[in-house]
């Protein structure tokens, strides 16, 4: 009981609650009703926690809190259930399994292959959804979304990195 | 050594066996997934118990999270809108004055028909109440073209009521939950509404195809359509009562009529409902 709540253990707690709280955030953010938007697109913020965590500390997503977020964003939204919970599963596991290669990269060529994620994940979305209702979805807004979450995506980085330095090593 | 070796072995058993619970976890959580998303693709209906008491539950956070940016936005605009101020005012008096005329001749038009209608002794349609509520978020996106209300089954939101913004119908009910309620927009792919072209008398459908401009569909190929006509819902099938102001034709490209919605769907923070119940003569889909 001491050694739970010893000071040690609760500052380290305080730091991960810090980035779960943060990854809440942006998964909330995805929801928000802006009315100064211009052009009727959502950024993917929470993808980019997704990509920098699993790559960096996968140790904070586990398969469990990926189906909650996921299953929670397709009831909110409106999507079949189901649907993102496999995609973040997914992405969390191809990332996690990569990592080594992914962070033994330059910083530009991470964000490539975030790019070419972002891409491939829109592209499933895309084809997901023009099956479901038989018809072609327009490509604009996706292109809205692309193009915003990878401009975006160095700025999150910046705000990830100094909270990644507070976490312990192990 | 031995020892050494038993150990590294020992552990590397354990990875395994983490890994391969892991790996087995993972494919019990996809497959669960897919099943849920076969099922609410097959049977929609059958989640929707689900899916709004969940909103019921996280809406009041999204109210909380949303907040400070509503705030902001607010700011900005009423700052920026400051410099326009005066010359606002200035229109605003003018149409002020316009409106005033227009509104004595609504009230003499008013009684005029009141008197026709007496006349004739045509059969009115029942007047409709509205409440108004407002819009907790706008999780509209590049596929699903939704907004979540501040009003569920405890209010009186029923579904397939229409919802109206102050400029014109927006979208109906599709999810009534006890506290909040989910729309559909107009603009969704999934929207199709009967509608008349005021003028013609030439009935349509409009059909939404995610982008602001909605497109009219089922029209005669001789319906002479005008730029600027008013579009008005029919009350064809009588779920939405008929005269809804929804917008008014914007132009027409390959054979397609576009319409250009009276509201700004993207910037709406409250909204009205129509309190109606449905024809006796309709039976409801179970």
């Amino acid at each position: 009981m001491t050694s739970f709540f010893s000071s040690e253990k609760l500052d380290w707690s305080w730091r991960i609650l810090l980035v779960q709280s943060l990854i809440l955030v942006l998964f909330l953010l995805g929801f928000l009703n802006i009315p100064i938007s211009f052009v009727e697109f959502k950024i993917l913020f929470f993808f980019m926690a997704l990509f920098y965590w699993s790559v960096y500390r996968p140790s904070l997503f586990s398969g469990i809190f990926l189906f909650f977020l996921g299953f929670l964003q397709d009831i909110i939204i409106g999507y079949p259930i189901g649907l993102h919970a496999v995609f973040y599963i997914t992405f969390y596991f191809i990332l996690k399994a990569q990592r080594t290669f992914i962070m033994a990269q330059t910083y530009f060529v991470q964000w490539l292959i975030f790019s070419l994620s972002v891409i491939f994940l829109l592209a499933c979305e895309w084809i997901f959804f023009s099956l479901i209702s038989l018809q072609f979805f327009g490509f604009e807004p996706l292109l809205w979304s692309f193009v915003f979450t990878i401009c975006i995506y160095p700025f999150m980085v910046l705000l990830f990195i100094p909270i990644h330095k507070l976490l312990p090593t192990n | 050594m031995k020892k050494i070796y038993s150990k590294k072995t020992k552990l590397s058993q354990t990875i395994t066996s983490i890994a391969l619970n892991n790996r087995a976890s993972t494919v019990f959580l996809i497959l669960i997934s897919v099943i849920f998303l076969t099922l609410s693709i097959l049977d929609p209906t059958k989640i929707n118990p689900l899916r709004s008491t969940t909103t019921d539950i996280v809406s009041p956070v999204i109210t909380f999270v949303s907040r400070p940016f509503e705030v902001i936005a607010q700011t900005i605009t009423s700052v920026s809108g400051i410099a326009s101020l005066r010359a606002e005012n200035k229109s605003l008096q003018a149409e002020n004055a316009r409106l005033r005329e227009w509104y004595q001749t609504a009230l003499m038009l008013q009684a005029e028909n009141q008197s026709l209608h007496k006349l004739l002794n045509v059969k009115i349609d029942n007047q409709h109440n509205y409440f108004t509520t407002r819009v907790i978020s706008d999780v509209s996106n590049n596929f699903v073209k939704t907004i979540i209300i501040n009003s569920g089954l405890s209010e009186g939101a029923k579904q397939n009521q229409a919802v109206l913004s102050g400029e014109g119908m927006i979208g109906r009910v599709i999810e009534p939950g006890q506290n909040t309620s989910r729309v559909l927009l107009l603009t969704d792919i999934n929207s199709r509404l009967p509608v008349l072209i005021e003028g013609t008398n030439q009935k349509a459908i409009l059909v939404g195809n995610n982008s602001d401009t909605p497109i009219l569909r089922h029209l005669a190929k001789d319906a002479g359509i005008i730029a600027g006509s008013r579009i008005v819902t029919s009350g064809d099938g009588g779920i939405f009562p008929p005269n809804l102001p929804i917008g008014t034709i914007d132009r027409s490209l390959d054979g397609e009529v576009k319409v250009k919605l009276h509201s700004d769907i993207d910037n709406i923070s409250f909204v009205r409902i129509v309190d109606t119940s449905l024809s006796k003569n309709l039976i409801r889909s179970q």
